[in-house]
């Protein structure tokens, strides 16, 4: 994945170690320079290792691990060049949600080597939402699912969310606590 | 439509019919005008940004038109029919572009967003919805945020680069200053170690005692010659080392170093050969570091090579205008693999470590030659194949200059002031001292000794010496101060002149300049040993006396 990710989990890695650690990290993970750049694409092992290298780090099972880097995900894109695009997503949840494929694909036609994930919102009323999740890659659903606990906080929602493979995709139900609940 | 043209009529997109929803995803900026010019249709995107009051107002009232410019009517939008630009007031300015239908009755106005680029974050009132899927607008958008997001984060890759490039530096200089006081601090003991050696050496020994004392000795210079070493080194990289460029004799000097290492070689059953293929013989460079490079190109092939010969080259040729000298030393060694070479020149490594055990040495000599070559405006190359032999050859730039008359006199044979003379020792160190006068007892001189230089002045004062040598780094009045006040005092009382030859642990170029500078007529750095202290003696006193006379 593009070197973007990797600045993230150096965000989320340094709020528990140090400098030197890190670069021992990117070493291990067989990184020749001490800098990831963002717009650099690098190898899904490359990637994958390095966020099993920090888990191990963090002492967190992968699920966790995961779902906490989806949480700092939102944060850390919001604080970068891509703020913008993520505040144009939409003014609620839903419309949110909507707009992902939009927003992925026009990520996409400034990072040619990405492999975008699609998101389809199936169903959606006031009590809950159902998305479908596809990807080529697999084991990313505790991700997506960091991502749209803290994605749902940006709109004031609170929410609980369940995910489990469906023909080949991942089917996630968010259930809505209404403003009553 | 044209019609009979030269181009076959287009097919007519037949069936291509869009439900409003479609219409509504691909044109979510549209705009539909009824005859009279009132909005009677407008796409998602304008209905949300501009709520739902816009549809039944005027389209002229609540519109600029960029383009075309000043255009009031359906009639005057009809007759453009062309590309349109227009700015949609309301409670937030929305820039449009697009394309103008005509359908009769009514106006499609098929219009995409324009974003106000400069707009700051959070002011943007554009969603991701409000473009058509077919429209790039908001990849273009996209990449310029990410032009700037690369560009912050190349800046912040510069500094930080900055900051570990100042941070080394910084320890560079700190590990260049260490190593120099480091080397100082060890040299003034070492200079009493060898002075007291030479003492010992001028007594009544046994034979294994001398053997002994000739390894002291012999460990006493290597270990000074390290210092030096160091020393050089950290003036190199602190970007101190001054070069001095004068007329030399070019063969003279590969001759004496021939003639250093030649013995040696010899040991070994080594042939040592010196070869000239030069133009001319004087030459203009700093001929103590062309000495240096070219000693320790020799030293080194003489402890690298168990058999067979070192052949030393000494040839000159004009390139590109210049002329190039090429000291160039070939062995029948060890020889170097390709890999090791890389590492060859860089301080503390040679070829591989077990060779430091083996042939002792830092590997120092050779990142300083090259250094010093460089410096110089040259370079040093290697050509070595392991087993075979290295070939190391230096490539320096030196003028050639036919004044041979201006080459530096060879201080061989200095004539000798007769008779013994009153010599005053001023030096704080007790053991320099004791080494300084057992010098000057074995030369016959006599002697007083002070231990600083307001000590000095008093005893000059009260009588004359033929000669001072005197310690520049010393408590109460140091040899600069004291030297620069005999000499106000020399002139005040009319006073006979008196040669003061300098004492100093320090090599540096700046502090023999400085002691010059106050009135010193000659500059020593410790460990000074009993031949040089004559020689330095008999020449300053020569040429003093001889000044008095002439
Ligand atoms: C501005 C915000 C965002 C940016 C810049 C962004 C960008 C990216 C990038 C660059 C990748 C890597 C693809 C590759 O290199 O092959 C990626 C993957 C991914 N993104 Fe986003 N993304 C954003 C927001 C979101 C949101 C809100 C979600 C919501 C669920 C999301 C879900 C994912 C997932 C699950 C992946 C993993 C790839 C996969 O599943 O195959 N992203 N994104």
């Amino acid at each position: 994945m593009y070197g973007m990710i990797h600045q993230a989990l150096r965000d989320m890695a340094l709020r528990e170690i140090t400098e030197a650690e890190w670069s021992d990290l990117l070493r291990r993970g067989g990184h020749a320079r001490p800098v990831c750049i963002g717009l650099e694409y690098y190898s899904d092992e490359t990637t994958m290792a390095l966020m099993d290298l920090v888990a191990r780090r963090l002492d967190l099972p992968v699920e966790e691990f995961l779902q906490a880097f989806g949480r700092l995900w939102i944060d850390f894109a919001g604080a970068s060049a891509y703020g913008r695009i993520l505040d144009m997503a939409g003014d609620d949840f839903v419309s949110f949600l909507q707009s992902l494929d939009r927003m992925h694909s026009s990520i996409r036609s400034n990072m040619p080597r990405a492999d975008m994930p699609s998101f389809e919102v199936v169903a959606a009323d006031a009590r809950a939402i159902r998305l479908r999740y596809r990807s080529s890659r697999e084991g990313l659903a505790p991700f997506v699912q960091g991502i749209l606990a803290a994605a749902a906080e940006r709109f004031d929602e609170k929410v609980t969310i369940r995910h489990a493979p469906e023909d080949g995709a991942v089917r996630f139900d968010i259930l809505r606590a209404g403003p009553d609940d | 439509m044209i019609e009979g043209g030269p181009f076959p009529q287009a097919t007519p997109a037949e069936g291509l019919e869009l439900s409003p929803e479609e219409l509504s995803t691909l044109f979510p900026a549209h705009l539909v005008l009824g005859a009279d010019g009132v909005i009677i249709d407008a796409g998602p995107s304008l209905r949300r940004q501009c709520g739902p009051d816009l549809l039944g107002r005027c389209f002229f009232d609540c519109v600029t038109l960029e383009r075309p410019a000043g255009v009031g009517c359906m009639d005057g939008l009809r007759a453009h029919r062309r590309a349109l630009i227009l700015r949609l007031e309301g409670e937030q300015s929305l820039r449009l572009r697009g394309l103008l239908l005509d359908r009769g009755e009514r106006l499609w106005l098929m219009l995409g967003h324009i974003p106000d680029l400069q707009a700051e974050a959070g002011r943007q009132p554009l969603q991701i919805a409000d473009f058509s899927p077919t429209d790039g607008t908001l990849d273009m958008m996209l990449a310029a945020e990410m032009r700037s997001g690369m560009l912050a984060e190349t800046r912040a890759l510069a500094t930080a680069l900055e900051e570990q490039r100042n941070k080394a530096e910084a320890a560079n200089r700190a590990k260049s200053a260490f190593l120099t006081t480091m080397s100082h601090e060890i040299r003034t003991p070492m200079n009493a170690v060898l002075g007291v050696a030479n003492i010992l050496a001028d007594t009544e020994l046994t034979d294994e005692q001398r053997d002994w004392l000739d390894v002291m000795t012999a460990s006493g210079h290597s270990l000074m010659e390290l210092l030096n070493n160091i020393l050089d080194l950290s003036k190199i990289e602190a970007g101190l080392m001054e070069l001095r460029p004068e007329p030399f004799d070019l063969r003279e000097l590969a001759r004496s170093v021939h003639g250093l290492f030649a013995p040696a070689a010899a040991m070994k059953d080594i042939r040592m050969t010196l070869d000239f293929d030069l133009e001319g013989s004087v030459y203009v460079g700093d001929s103590l570091r062309v000495r240096q490079v070219l000693s320790n190109l020799v030293g080194n092939a003489t402890k690298f090579t168990e058999a067979g010969q070192i052949a030393i080259t000494i040839r000159d040729r004009v390139e590109e205008g210049r002329r190039l000298v090429e000291l160039s030393v070939k062995d029948t060694g060890i020889g170097i693999s390709a890999e090791a070479i890389s590492r060859l020149f860089r301080a503390f490594t040679q070829a591989d470590s077990s060779t430091t055990r083996r042939y002792g040495g830092t590997g120092l000599g050779l990142s300083i030659s090259k250094s010093l070559v460089e410096q110089m405006g040259g370079d040093i190359r290697v050509q070595s194949r392991v087993g075979r032999g290295s070939t190391f050859t230096a490539l320096i730039p030196l003028a050639m200059t036919e004044q041979a008359d201006a080459v530096r006199p060879v201080p061989a044979a200095v004539p000798d002031p007769g008779g013994p003379l009153h010599a005053l020792i001023v030096e704080d160190n007790a053991t320099n001292r004791l080494i300084l006068s057992h010098y000057l007892r074995r030369m016959g001189h006599s002697y007083d000794a002070a231990n600083n230089g307001q000590q000095a002045i008093a005893l000059w004062e009260e009588q004359e010496y033929d000669v001072i040598i005197m310690d520049i780094e010393m408590p109460v009045l140091d040899g600069l101060v004291a030297t620069r006040e005999l000499r106000r005092r020399e002139r005040a009382l009319g006073r006979r002149y008196t040669p003061i030859i300098a004492l100093s642990a320090d090599a540096m170029m700046q502090k023999r300049e400085t002691a010059l500078s106050v009135g010193m007529d000659s500059y020593l750095t410790k460990p000074v040993s009993l031949e040089e202290i004559e020689e330095r003696i008999r020449t300053i006193c020569a040429e003093t006396s001889r000044q008095a006379s002439g």
